[in-house]
């Protein structure tokens, strides 16, 4: 009896290693997969007083890119997968970089005001000059 | 002995100023004939722009010709936008949160006149060069300062009233200053006339020094730096 017994336990204990290894592959496998798995992502362009219409995004170093509609969204034209990285940029603002991770299908990238200062003042010129006046 | 020594010194000085002659072996033709190419094409994707007209020149030095030539063939100056900015600087310089708000809304006009009309003032030409060269890989600062011919720039109290770009290539510093070189502005209809000069191309540092003053000194490049 006791050795019956003992037998069941270790039926179970192999039953429960072996749920547990399958279990761990399929996680592994799916893991994998979603690394490599392209999809479509989509996103909202937004500056700090709210979304930006007609930004540009571009997939970095290609000439794919897609402009944002009037409420600054997107969805990008090709699917992309982990590890592309999406260039965001509107004149006037600093570009920002958005790395695609592993499950991202979804971005929000928000616009920096640019620190630029506006300079040009006009040039005060003598009158044999006055055609040569530059902003 | 001496003489040795002098002609030691002189041709060192040459040797230390960035200047065009350094790249005197390259023909810009290529360079110039794709800017042409690109003639009229519109500013909502500088990435691609940028991408389109730097991705068949093989040297930093044509890669950033391309960008000096289109922006310089393609931006007009607007004189209104100018005498705006000379006139709210002077006036609202004791008064640094008015000159915020102003500076603020006109960076916005700034931005939206020079995406839609290609219109701008000397700061716009500065951030397209400077983008449109970080886009293709090159590193290029704006340089703010004073130009010759301003009255006020002696008293010391004047804000600065032009910008410039420096460019790395080669691990060297250079000087150009797209606004004067795209064209000029004729008094009789305040009208932009294009009327590109190649000489403020990257243009020899004690020769710019004679009009142009960064407010940061290193940035005249010139060798006592």
């Amino acid at each position: 009896m006791k050795t019956r017994k003992t037998t069941t336990s270790q039926n179970w204990m192999k039953r429960i290693s072996f749920i547990t290894f399958a279990v761990s592959l399929f996680i592994g496998t799916s893991a994998v997969q979603s690394q490599n798995e392209e999809r479509i992502v989509s996103g909202v362009v937004n500056s700090v007083e709210g979304p930006i219409m007609g930004a540009t995004v571009v997939l970095k170093g290609t000439t794919v890119a897609i402009p944002t509609n009037a409420n600054g969204e997107f969805v990008f034209p090709r699917p992309l997968k982990e590890k592309d990285v999406l260039v965001v940029s509107y004149l006037g603002y600093e570009n920002v970089e958005v790395t695609i991770g592993a499950e991202t299908t979804y971005v929000e990238p928000i616009f920096k005001d640019n620190p630029i200062v506006i300079y040009g003042a006009l040039r005060v010129l003598d009158a044999s000059e006055a055609t040569k006046n530059n902003p | 002995m001496k003489h040795f020594i002098f002609l030691g010194i002189f041709s060192f000085t040459i040797l230390v100023q960035a200047q065009r002659s350094d790249f005197s072996t390259i023909d810009f033709q290529n360079a110039d004939e794709i800017a042409r190419r690109y003639k009229g094409e519109d500013l909502s994707n500088l990435p691609i722009l940028s991408l389109q007209l730097t991705a068949q020149l093989k040297t930093d030095v044509e890669r950033f010709r391309v960008i000096y030539k289109w922006v310089c063939e393609n931006i007009k100056g607007n004189y209104h936008l100018t005498t705006e900015s000379s006139y709210k600087q002077r006036k609202l310089r004791n008064d640094s949160i008015a000159l915020f708000r102003w500076h603020h809304s006109f960076k916005k006009e700034v931005f939206t006149k020079l995406l839609q009309e290609k219109e701008t003032l000397c700061t716009g030409y500065t951030y397209l060069i400077k983008e449109m060269s970080n886009l293709a890989g090159l590193e290029c600062e704006i340089i703010n300062g004073f130009t010759e011919g301003y009255h006020l720039k002696k008293s010391g109290k004047e804000v600065p009233n032009h910008s410039w770009n420096a460019i790395k290539l080669n691990g060297k510093w250079y000087l150009c200053d797209a606004t004067w070189s795209s064209g000029i502005i004729d008094m009789n209809g305040y009208n932009f006339i294009f009327q590109y000069d190649d000489s403020f191309f990257l243009m020899e540092p004690s020769n710019f020094a004679k009009s142009h003053t960064p407010i940061e000194e290193k940035w005249t490049l010139l060798e006592a730096n």
